[in-house]
């Protein structure tokens, strides 16, 4: 008999032994083993062995493997990593879509700005743009809603229906974080706009022409604003027109603090003209010293409260929340 | 099988750790002796063993009723083999490593009628086969264990190890012979059919 005869032989017993052969091969087998003394013997030999594999006795665990919750933490902590990384994830898209989206109404913001700062500051309006232009990233670094001065609070009054609506953008404006890296040519070219404004409004290059302006020095004078740090104001529109090297600058001033951008709404609303001076003169010179941390809700005052730029705003919102819901859910799962 | 199982294991899918450690408790030695027949030496057994809970409880949203211990079972033969695959270790277990073996083999019951003797001589022979076992290669000892001690279905098996009928067939026929002619080693353990066997050949 071959080995592989034997082989053979030994899975079909093997099969039978379990009852897993067919009809026909049953019937051939036991016809077999009646005529063959050897197959009978290598039947019983095989069928021992099973049983002896089969009689093995169950053992008793060494010890018990009940399970500790740090056992299982795995578990939890895989979903929540995953959960970060699918929430950063969103985040990030939501980020894009809503700087794209507010990228587009900057743009479109923009050409606005210039026809109204051209209408309020006629005297100098050439002269403004001019000084204005170059220095798009400086103006939008330098931008103290504060300072706002009441023209510009009235067009911000028309475009904007409610203060509640603006108390809440502002609030919203706290989620934005500065960015970590700052555009670089945003400071050197605020030195000399914020110096200017810092030394003498008069002698400062816009701070002239608001002068020449009788109808803004009044009202700046009304409000107690200096009228040097209400010319970045009106130049909220330039920095799209850097694209995203703009956004980028205007990101960075973002404002951490909304103290001031929220005292800058309220003075909106109430249309002004009896804001306290109090805090302005030394809020002017900030830009200068810390252009990043100057109060600034770019998007408020400049965009109409469109649909575009709420859904932006949203979606940018939306992402820091989720960024803010990641972090905060895997700083937790390690703490647990 | 417990009596509230089903409660404890509905319990456990909500989370509740100690729900799942008294199913824990009630069939640890259950898969403890799996692993252990798979991996053939204690220490490799129990880090199974813990594995396989570990990763029954985290998977048990994917148990949808039915026989919990074949479940339970299944995740322990799966661990068994990736650990086999893991260490790659030969399948042979040294003759050193035997004496550490009879103390893994745990109080195998013997019957109140047997002698002294006749204790010892099974727990030899116990050993004897577990030590022929682990000489298997891991596909087979697989497949050998989870049909001949487990009892599980050539179809369950197929399942399990993702392979047709025929060669859970093929590999149960080739581990059950070399666990046969292993044995020869130790005839004068086995039944006189192994002994007439020997005589014979």
């Amino acid at each position: 008999m071959s080995a592989e005869r034997n082989l053979n032989d030994t899975e079909l017993l093997s099969a039978y032994i379990d009852g897993q052969l067919t009809a026909e091969e049953r019937s051939a087998l036991e016809s077999r083993l009646q005529n063959d003394a050897e197959l009978r013997q290598q039947l019983a030999l095989l069928r021992a062995t099973v049983d002896l594999i089969r009689e093995l006795p169950q053992l008793t665990a060494p010890r018990d493997f009940t399970l500790t919750p740090q056992m299982v933490r795995t578990t939890g902590s895989r979903r929540v990593y995953t959960f970060s990384l699918l929430s950063a994830a969103a985040a990030i898209v939501l980020l894009f879509v809503g700087f794209g989206l507010l990228t587009m109404r900057m743009q479109d913001v923009a050409s606005r700005g210039y026809s109204s700062a051209e209408s309020n500051f006629e005297p100098g309006g050439d002269q403004f743009q001019i000084a204005q232009l170059p220095t798009s990233t400086v103006v939008s670094t330098t931008f103290p809603a504060p300072e706002l001065t009441h023209s510009e609070a009235y067009a911000l009054e028309d475009q904007i229906e409610s203060g509640a609506d603006l108390e809440s953008a502002a609030e919203q404006e706290t989620f934005m974080q500065p960015p970590s890296t700052i555009s670089a040519p945003a400071i050197p070219q605020l030195v000399p706009l914020t110096a200017a404004a810092e030394d003498d409004t008069s002698t400062s290059t816009t701070g002239e022409e608001f002068a020449e302006d009788g109808r803004l020095q009044d009202t700046a004078q009304a409000e107690g604003v200096a009228p040097a740090s209400a010319s970045p104001v009106e130049a909220v529109a330039p920095p799209s027109q850097e694209g995203a090297g703009g956004m980028l600058a205007f990101q960075a001033t973002m404002p951490p603090p909304t103290a001031t951008s929220l005292s800058t709404l309220r003075s909106i609303e109430t249309a002004l003209p009896t804001e306290s001076p109090s805090d302005t003169p030394t809020r002017s010179p900030e830009p200068t010293l810390a252009p990043i941390a100057t109060s600034t809700p770019p998007p408020v005052p400049t965009a109409p409260a469109d649909s575009t730029a709420i859904l932006a705003i949203v979606l940018i919102i939306g992402a820091v929340i989720l960024l803010v819901v990641a972090v905060a859910a895997v700083i937790i799962n390690r703490r647990r | 099988m417990l009596e509230n199982e089903q409660a404890l294991i509905q319990k456990a899918q909500r989370g509740d750790l100690n729900a799942f450690n008294a199913l824990v408790l009630a069939y640890q030695n259950h898969v403890y002796t799996l692993a252990y027949r798979i991996m053939g030496e204690a220490h490799s057994a129990a880090d199974v063993t813990q594995e396989a809970f570990i990763l029954a409880f985290r998977r048990l949203s994917t148990y949808r009723g039915g026989n919990f211990r074949s479940w339970l079972l299944r995740i322990t033969a799966n661990q068994c083999y990736d650990e086999l695959r893991r260490i790659r270790r030969k399948p042979a277990i040294s003759v050193e490593e035997l004496p550490n073996a009879e103390s893994d083999d745990g109080p195998a019951l013997p019957d109140e009628t047997d002698t002294p003797e006749q204790v010892v001589q099974q727990r030899e022979l116990q050993r004897a086969i577990q030590t022929c076992i682990s000489h298997l290669s891991a596909d087979q000892r697989i497949v050998l264990v989870m049909s001949d001690i487990e009892g599980f279905s050539y179809q369950e098996i197929a399942d399990q190890i993702g392979a047709n009928l025929g060669t859970v067939k093929s590999r149960l026929s080739r581990a059950r012979a070399g666990v046969r002619d292993c044995l020869q080693a130790v005839k004068e353990l086995l039944p006189p059919v192994f002994r007439l066997t020997s005589e014979e050949q």
